[in-house]
């Protein structure tokens, strides 16, 4: 890890790496409600095709709404399954391609959704505008047949398909058909007071705005990377409204976004707690490895600091050492201890989905609960024995989502120890 | 010998530990499952020992267990390292369980043949299936993703996981994504198997497959595709020198099978038709090589390695050209292994020219029928041999990876396919800014005179494709050279390059035509990629020249993957392929929906049908046609102008269907069916009864009644005469069927009115039925199982025949008899046995085998004889090769048994024979199907259409119900009947087992690679064969063939017909009785072949009805000329003057192109 480094003022103005990028973001009278602030209790069900499937492998998505509630007792059950339909074309298995919308209804029943995600058009949209009015037709079919389930819904539009260098394809005709397919998915959620997440015209502004250097959020052009769904997750149409960003407590403290408090001098330089309302959002992944995450620095500023060297100590543990004048200049930090533990929790949700799958998708279905379950049926009763796991996963999510207060504290040096 | 003596020790151990943990309670189970013997000692120089290996070669570990455990799949790299997936986790990831399967690297840096390094490159994987390294990582199967991971860092670990593709099925962990394979033209093929249904997104569009298949794919556009469909387990892909595909299948039971370019194969999901493998019977194959290279002896180059991981066989095939295809033969093992354990179960040429096999080592080699958790199962052992040519050099290790371009080019002109392949990726990785220049530079530079000249052009050709950059004229000049198989490549190449040629079309006119066939069908199979009027009009050329198999399935599919091309034209009259009715008519058969009735009948009616397609023209008509054309093949056969009797009787039998199946009835006046009911022939008679009941002709009812009364009749005629008295329903009719069923009328006549009563009317059938069975003897058991059979066909059936038997006394054998007809339906029809069972005074429980007792027969084994156990198996009341092939000889409706032995162990084996339904084999559950009509139908799936499903019934025939007529299925479990062995005694039993177990083990009891005669038909001794036997001579009987009453007859394993089988006839004048046999050959390609007989002393022959006598050279065989098709061989003998059996063997006559099968089956 390289060592933290001071950074200009002009960094600081332009907000390194801010934390939470809704702040200031009220809710306006006549706006609806934002569908992701979640209730205690709440079960939020994602289905779609791969685009929701996939997110379970970085599970930024399910990451940044659990850091979102954090005092709220929800629970994800990720539903998704590779190029499905809103028919649950994909689900069929061994049954006639029907049968695959009652398996897609049954499973979402199944999940005892309070909050229903979805995230369908993608693998319809190939189907181009000859297919749109049986995607219309099927996607509320769907959303009749689960209503039942009395579920908020939000509902996705697709993606827009990312320009890659060639081989790989052109994608202008295929976005004049997503375009239309998420335009449709908006249409269905304004009939039915659902929300809606124009997440084509999010992503297409975003890549509009994005340097020609920057790493692109897919690998093919219709698939996030990590990187893919770390933007997608850090989207403000894709979280609640984040807490006012709140005073620091004292003039002489800037520290990004972080709630500062209990600002105190001390003998030898100064003291102060952070009490941040949430965790901070997960860093995007380091290029090439989108399974693992390195954090960016955030710049802590403390002036009025007298002459001399200071040294930080986090929850007693220190950090880095710097004259007055740099902490001044402001300083960067390294990731803290929020943000491993940020990433802990994201690790115990991929866990948990994983988990989670093997109960709900298991290997070898012919043996275990199809027609040959005469043979190793018996075996069934294994995979029931993968809830506890899911529940005890749970449990460790509901204490990672938590932040917890840190002590700061900046302590001169003793010149006569130079 | 020393061996056996061993085994019985350890045979004798397991008795002693039976019998103590019988004293201190432990688990039978356990026991039991245990009882196949221990294991053998798991240290790797033990299992080599017991390789017997092909002559001139040797065997050596390349790398073992601990280091790697359970390969799966392996593939080696451009450096020359072999990459292992292996997964611990199989079959099933339990509760807790971290999935933590791996990929492997091993090396053999110092080129000594034994890998001094392996490496885990990756964990954390989920049963990983396929691997294949390339594009600066390793391409990985992972459940349902194909990953592709890297090492960035150069510390020998992977550090990126990319999601290439998912949305993979893992229905059956065996059947994951699997056969990870680069082509020769720079595409990963991959294979899935049947119980897995995938669906795919891609920037192209979404791709799903369900079934079995090989998917087509390139990594950097993304584009993805289906090359085949089908096959049950396809564990083995390899492509040969001139880029045609092989593929075998670890559970079907046809050996090799030849690619052809968007073919299925069986079990393709909705295929209306099906190609079949290149060797019918043979056991199941995992892997795929086709070795090639200096360091082996010649005879071995270019032959197709393939593991029987059942029989623990490395296998040997040699393939030749067939027509368009292929024909395969397998030769001599390359290993063969006495320990159960040793399981190949993947093949590689290595970079040395030596061949590598992946052996994965267990006991248990799947978990469909054995339990996921059976403690047998082994989880962590797994070797790497390597084999090689005893004193023969080995090929210097290709240096690829730092080589500059041109060495790389250079190397595209290696003898080893493996040098060229890797020096193909090589460059492709390279890219084409580097290659391209170089690359035309190379092929403008190789020597004319080169005997590989037209090869190396291909390489080149194929490094263009690889780098996906059109090169049209050197393209152009493939497809028009010397070279057949130079041409037939370069063919498919127009595929891929289609958007970048100026004239796609123009290239293929004339291949369309080509005089090699294969050329041809390559070319008819582009065409289907690309519809067009002109693409269909140019593909049906190939008509015009000889089309076997192969190109007519070519042609087939290709006419109906263009159909949206020129159906509608055709429709509107604007499009006639031609002008060339013959290529129309094909056309539209091939379609065969509603859509070319129009057309069809237009030709039909101005006389343009050309004659030979005029039979299947009809039939189309019949299956599709509405009232008036119905109407049309009415008036034909009523006619009868120009068609058979045979002919005309099929044709109304097809018009009956289309009322049952679509409820469509021939319009106009109906009553004229009453001309045929008076016509001489037996078939036509029978045809118009049944139509004349399925139409409901009332004014046809007296001459119904006539026939049904009739007891001169033909039975068959009798029969629908009856059933349409039934069909017409009015009282009148109805009473005079119940008149026959009653006491009094002839006792065929009964019969035929009690079981046509009972299809029509269980309840009120069933009084009469139960006083019926009541007054019979053993002597009926065939007129008992129709009759049964008809209340089976009913839902309600089989419970009234139950209620209706309460009180009624029946005979006690004709009873046991009667159960078992009753079991081998498959139904589950429990309260008529009870029934039956107290009717017929039997005990009503079945024989039943205690867990001890089960013991004690597995731990008798030793003791059993196999060769008594093969003649119990033969035993004709047994019928068990009415259901189960040996190496395809007997019936299809159950497994085939010839590798049993060597894949099952014995307590599966035994508990198959006392309880059939407690582990179905992988692909024989029966389904229960019930119609629209009412009638319940079980049987084995063969195959399912859009429109229709085909069951093999318990009787090996074939139905086909229309899905629409289909009220519900259900899966049901084996169609082998309970209580077969109960008449058994327990010697019997053991002595069955110990044959089955033998089965495939090295010894008498594995079927070899002889092309045996298996399947032959005996003249029954009837009195009618006495007659024409004594009147005339055995040639008058063969020329009459179709006259007389066959019995099949079955080869035993070691391919012989036994004497004391066959039936004697008896001749006039005391002369001695003769024995007739008859079996067939298929030929593909006409020529020269060879029948050799183990001696042809005391035998006549005959082909097709003609004389032939032995080669002079070569007395014991007959070498025979033959023409495309299926040829009868006749033999004769006096049995007084050969008690020795006959085998015949049918051989390659030296010289000969011809190509030649057996024909097996029941």
């Amino acid at each position: 890890m390289s060592p933290p480094r001071p950074i200009l003022r002009a960094a600081l103005l332009l907000g390194l790496l801010p934390i939470v990028q809704t702040l200031g973001r009220a809710a306006r009278a006549d706006e609806p409600p934002n569908p992701w602030i979640l209730k205690s209790g709440d079960r939020v069900v994602l289905v779609g095709d791969t685009f929701i499937e996939r997110d379970q492998r970085y599970g930024y998505l399910e990451t940044m709404l659990t850091l979102a509630n954090p005092d709220r007792d929800a629970t994800f059950r990720n539903l998704g399954w590779s190029a499905d339909t809103t028919r649950g074309l994909s689900r069929a298995g061994f049954d006639p391609p029907k049968a695959g919308f009652k398996a897609l209804k049954e499973q979402v029943l199944a999940a005892k959704p309070t909050v229903l995600v979805v995230g369908y058009g993608m693998a319809e949209s190939f189907d181009g505008e000859a297919g749109l009015s049986r995607f219309v037709e099927g996607y509320n079919a769907f959303l009749d047949a689960v209503a039942p389930a009395g579920a908020r819904l939000i509902l996705l539009s697709p993606l827009p398909h990312e320009a890659m260098a060639p081989p790989l394809p052109d994608p202008a005709p295929h976005n004049r058909d997503l375009k239309r397919y998420s335009q449709a998915v908006g249409e269905i959620a304004r009939e039915r007071g659902a929300a809606f997440v124009d997440l084509y015209h999010e992503f297409e502004s975003l890549r509009n705005r994005r340097g020609p250097d920057a790493p692109p959020d897919t690998d093919n052009g219709i698939h996030l990377t990590g990187l893919g769904y770390q933007r997608l997750a850090t989207l403000p149409v894709m979280g609640p409204p984040s807490p006012e960003a709140s005073e620091s407590g004292s003039e002489r403290i800037e520290f990004g976004a972080h709630r500062v408090v209990r600002v105190e001098d001390s003998a030898d330089g100064i003291r102060f707690a952070v009490e941040d309302p949430r965790l901070p959002a997960p860093p995007p992944p380091p290029p090439g490895d989108p399974d693992s995450s390195e954090a960016g620095p955030t710049a802590l500023r403390v002036k009025g600091l007298a002459p001399g060297r200071y040294a930080l100590k986090i929850d007693g543990q220190t950090i880095v050492d710097r004259t007055a004048e740099e902490w001044a200049e402001g300083v960067a930090l390294p990731p803290g201890p929020d943000l491993e533990r940020v990433e802990k929790l994201r690790e115990t949700i991929n866990a948990k989905n994983l988990l989670f799958f093997y109960r709900w998708r298991p290997q070898n279905i012919t043996y275990l609960f199809g027609f040959r379950k005469h043979e190793q049926g018996n075996n069934a009763v294994e995979i029931p024995r993968f809830d506890p796991l899911v529940d005890a996963k749970e449990r460790e999510i509901a204490q990672l989502r938590k932040p917890v207060p840190h002590s700061y504290e900046l302590i001169r040096e003793s010149e006569a120890a130079r | 010998m020393k061996k056996r003596t061993s085994r019985r020790i350890g045979f004798k151990a397991v008795y002693w530990m039976t019998a103590s943990m019988i004293l201190w309670g432990g688990s039978l189970s356990v026991v039991a499952q245990n009882a196949t013997g221990p294991l053998p000692d798991p240290d790797p120089e033990v299992e080599r020992q017991s390789f017997i290996v092909a002559d001139g070669f040797e065997v050596n570990l390349y790398a073992a267990d601990p280091l790697i455990a359970k390969p799966i799949q392996m593939n080696f790299d451009a450096e020359g390292r072999l990459w292992i997936a292996s997964s611990e986790v199989y079959p099933q990831i339990k509760p807790g369980q971290e999935a933590n399967d791996k990929v492997l690297v091993l090396e053999d840096k110092d080129g000594d043949g034994v890998a001094e390094t392996t490496r885990v490159f990756a964990d954390g994987l989920l049963i990983p299936t396929g691997i294949e390294p390339g594009d600066g990582g390793v391409y990985v199967a992972n459940s349902t993703e194909l990953l592709h991971l890297k090492d960035a860092d150069g510390d020998g670990k992977a550090d990126s996981r990319r999601v290439v593709l998912s949305g993979f099925g893992t229905e059956d962990t065996h059947h994951l994504l699997h056969t990870l394979r680069w082509g020769h033209d720079g595409m990963l093929y991959m294979n899935q198997s049947v119980y897995i249904h995938s669906h795919v997104e891609t920037p192209h569009g979404v791709r799903r497959l369900n079934a079995g298949g090989v998917w087509r794919f390139r990594p950097e556009t993304m584009d993805l595709d289906v090359f085949i469909r089908g096959l049950w387990n396809p564990w083995g892909h390899q492509v040969d020198q001139w880029g045609q595909s092989f593929l075998t299948d670890g559970a079907g039971s046809e050996g090799i099978n030849y690619a052809l370019p968007g073919g299925s194969y069986a079990m393709a999901a909705g295929a209306d038709r099906i190609l079949k493998g290149l060797n019918p019977g043979s056991p199941k194959y995992s892997g795929l090589e086709i070795v090639d290279g200096r360091h082996l002896p010649e005879s071995w180059r270019g032959n197709l390695i393939a593991n029987d991981f059942r029989g623990n066989r490395v296998c040997r095939f040699i393939v030749s050209d067939d027509g368009a295809g292929f024909a395969s033969r397998e030769q001599a093992e390359l290993i063969k292994s006495s320990q159960v354990v040793f399981r190949p179960i993947d093949v590689k040429m290595g970079p040395d020219g030596a061949i590598y096999i992946a052996d994965w080592y267990n006991p248990i080699i799947q978990h469909g029928e054995v339990d996921f958790r059976d403690p047998r199962r082994d989880h962590t052992r797994g070797r790497i041999w390597r084999v090689t040519a005893k004193g023969r050099p080995l090929v210097e290790r290709p240096r690829l990876v730092g080589a500059d371009v041109h060495k790389l080019l250079e190397a595209l002109r290696a003898p080893e396919s493996f040098t060229r392949h890797h020096a193909k990726r090589v460059l492709k990785e390279r890219g084409a800014a580097d290659v391209v220049p170089a690359l035309a530079a190379w092929i403008k530079g190789l020597d004319p005179a080169d005997p590989r000249f037209e090869h190396h052009r291909l390489e080149g050709l194929w490094t263009y494709q690889s780098l996906d950059v059109a090169e049209p004229e050197l393209l152009g000049r493939l497809l028009e050279s010397d070279e057949p198989n130079v041409r037939a490549a370069a063919v498919r190449v127009v595929q891929f390059w289609w958007d970048r040629l100026s004239d796609p079309l123009g290239l293929l006119a004339p291949r369309v035509v080509d005089e090699n066939p294969r050329t041809r069908l390559e070319a008819v199979r582009v065409l289907a990629r690309f519809p067009s009027e002109r693409a269909s009009a140019l593909a049906m050329r190939a008509l015009d020249k000889p089309v076997d198999g192969f190109l007519d399935y070519a042609l087939w599919s290709t006419a109906r993957e263009l159909a949206t091309a020129w159906l509608p034209a055709a429709r509107a009259g604007r499009f006639d392929f031609e002008g060339n009715p013959r290529r129309l008519v094909f056309a539209l058969e091939a379609v065969g929906t509603k859509q070319v009735l129009k057309p069809l009948l237009a030709l039909y009616r101005s006389g343009r049908v050309p004659g030979e397609q005029d039979e299947a023209a009809l039939s189309l008509i019949a299956k599709l046609g509405g009232p008036d054309e119905l109407a049309l093949i009415l008036d034909l056969v009523e006619r009868g102008e120009g068609l058979s009797p045979a002919r005309r009787s099929a044709l109304l039998d097809a018009l009956v269907r289309a009322g049952r199946d679509r409820k469509v009835v021939p319009s106009g006046d109906l009553t004229k069916l009453g001309l045929l009911l008076d016509d001489p022939d037996a078939d036509l008679r029978a045809s118009a009864a049944e139509a004349a009941g399925a139409w409901k002709v009332s004014a046809l009812r007296p001459k119904l009644v006539e026939l049904a009364r009739e007891d001169d009749a033909a039975p068959a005629a009798r029969q629908r005469a009856i059933a349409a008295l039934l069909a017409l329903g009015d009282p009148e009719s109805v009473r005079v069927v119940e008149t026959l069923a009653d006491e009094g009328s002839s006792p065929e006549a009964r019969t035929l009115a009690i079981g046509s009563l009972a299809g029509h009317d269980p309840r009120a059938a069933a009084p009469r039925a139960s006083k019926w069975l009541a007054s019979l003897g053993p002597d009926r058991a065939g007129d008992v199982q129709k009759v049964l059979g008809q209340f089976l066909q009913r839902k309600e059936g089989p419970g009234a025949l139950a209620k209706a038997l309460e009180g009624a006394k029946l005979d006690a054998d004709l009873t046991k008899l009667a159960i078992r007809a009753v079991q081998s339906s498959g139904q589950p029809a429990g309260d008529l046995i009870r029934a039956l069972s107290e009717a017929g005074g039997l005990a009503a429980a079945r024989r039943v085998y205690s867990d001890g007792e089960k013991a004690s027969i597995l731990a008798e084994l030793p003791q059993g004889d196999p060769a008594r156990g093969e003649a119990i198996f033969r035993r004709a009341e047994l019928t068990c090769l009415n259901c189960h092939a040996i190496a395809g000889a007997g019936g299809r409706v159950g497994p085939g048994l010839e590798s049993i032995g060597a894949s099952a162990p014995a307590d599966y084996l035994l508990d198959s024979l006392l309880e059939p339904n407690k582990a179905v084999k992988e692909n024989y559950h029966s389904t229960i199907v019930a119609t629209d009509d009412g009638r319940i139908i079980t049987g084995i799936q063969v195959r399912q259409s859009d429109s229709e499903l085909v069951l093999r019934d318990a009787e090996d025939h074939e139905i086909s119900i229309p899905l629409d007529a289909i009220e519900e299925r259900k899966p049901a479990g084996s169609l082998m009947p309970d209580g077969l062995t109960d008449p058994l005694t327990r010697g019997e039993l053991v002595d069955l087992v110990r044959f089955l177990s033998e089965l495939g083990k090295i010894g008498p009891y594995s079927v070899g690679q002889d092309r045996v005669l298996r399947t032959w038909r005996a003249l029954e001794s009837t009195p009618e064969a006495a007659t024409a036997m004594i009147r005339s001579s055995p040639e008058v009987v063969i020329q009459n063939r179709e006259s007389w009453v066959w019995r099949p007859v079955h080869a035993t394993v070691a391919g012989l017909l036994l004497p004391e089988e066959l039936p004697a006839n008896p001749r006039a004048n005391k002369a001695p009785p003769l024995t007739l046999v008859q079996s067939s050959i298929a030929v593909t390609t006409p020529g020269v072949v060879k029948l050799r007989f183990n001696s042809a002393a005391g035998l006549s022959f005959w082909i097709d009805g003609r004389r032939v006598e032995p080669d002079p050279n070569e007395p014991d065989a007959l070498l025979l000329d033959l023409g495309r098709g299926t040829h009868n061989l006749f033999v004769a003998h006096e049995p007084s003057r050969r008690a020795e059996p006959i085998r015949c063997v049918l051989e390659d006559a030296p010289g000969s192109a011809a190509q030649a099968s057996p024909v097996l089956g029941k």
